[in-house]
């Protein structure tokens, strides 16, 4: 009786939920302008291993990082919230700790006081999500969040 | 206890007063000389019991006493002392097995994207709601990369740099 407490608790100790995010994690957004380049730069390191998808889905082959900003989750459920300045750009996101890795996200992007989109999304690890932008110089501006 | 089964039981003892035990017997019916065989069958029992029921004295109570308490006391148990307590092996194997049971369980549960080799949940668009009526937000997923792909969003000249 006694060993089959003891392997319960085993099971109970190994299975928690809990267990499922032991480090704290860092939600990664960035302003990025794509471009067709004759010679594009490599992908920079948060975007290479998305690389060759990211240049078919968004058409270019260049991305380069304008502004970053990273936030490490306490991974306690509460809501984070902060901002990604830009000029004319600014991403506001409330971020709340989900099970198995995941995020959910309330995202408002503004274009200096006008909001152009507000956003409800999961947001989970290797799963990145990108908006895509407007039209800027001879590329296009694009914002990325993902977890590392 | 039903009126009648109580009714019944105080008539078979005799408890009854004269006029309920006349009411009672005029209400057996045709079953009366039944009941009254049974009520005799009854004190016959109980008279013999009355009569047989005491025990003999018994001359040395306190040495029969003592002796089966002695009796208990040196009979060996079915299971012996040492077998009762779980052996540590056993304990030690249950706790190895319970863990490999749990380890397996991690491992599928949390699937071979726990080490960060391979997502185990998309990224998902839930709502998108556009802050003017001329911008479309419509979201693109391929593999597990997600695009919101924002249209009618006015150009920006290069000299704004962002």
């Amino acid at each position: 009786m006694r060993a089959w407490l003891l392997a319960l608790l085993t099971i109970a100790l190994y299975a928690a939920p809990g267990g499922a995010r032991a480090e704290s994690e860092v939600v990664w957004t960035a302003l990025i302008y794509a471009t067709n380049e004759a010679n594009p730069a490599p992908m920079p390191k948060p975007l290479a291993a998305f690389g060759d998808k990211l240049e078919s889905l968004l058409g270019y082959n260049q991305l380069r990082i304008l502004s970053e900003h990273r936030r490490t989750m306490d991974g306690g459920g509460a809501a984070e919230r902060w901002l990604l300045p830009g000029k004319p750009f600014c991403l506001s996101v409330q971020s709340t700790a989900l099970p198995d890795h995941q995020y959910l996200l309330a995202l408002q992007l503004f274009q200096e006081k006008r909001l152009l989109v507000k956003t409800e999304a999961k947001l989970a690890r290797n799963s990145p999500i990108f908006f895509r932008g407007p039209l800027y110089g001879r590329g296009q501006l694009v914002i990325a969040l993902a977890v590392e | 206890m039903e009126p009648f089964e109580e009714n019944y039981t105080a008539w078979v003892d005799g408890l009854l007063p004269p006029t309920e035990a006349a009411a009672f017997e005029a209400g057996l019916g045709p079953r009366r000389a039944e009941a009254e065989r049974e009520r005799e069958a009854w004190r016959a029992t109980s008279e013999l019991l009355r009569r047989h029921a005491a025990a003999p004295p018994m001359p040395n109570a306190e040495f029969f006493r003592h002796a089966l308490l002695r009796q208990i006391e040196v009979t060996p148990s079915a299971v012996p002392a040492g077998e009762r307590r779980v052996p540590f092996w056993r304990l030690f194997w249950a706790s190895a097995a319970c863990a490999g049971v749990a380890v397996l369980v991690s491992l599928s549960l949390l699937g071979p994207g726990a080490g960060g080799s391979a997502p185990q949940f998309q990224a998902q668009i839930l709502e998108a709601r556009p802050g003017d009526p001329a911008i479309s937000a419509i979201p693109v997923r391929r593999g597990n990369l997600t695009v919101l792909w924002l249209d009618g969003l006015e150009y920006l000249p290069a000299e704004g740099r962002p």
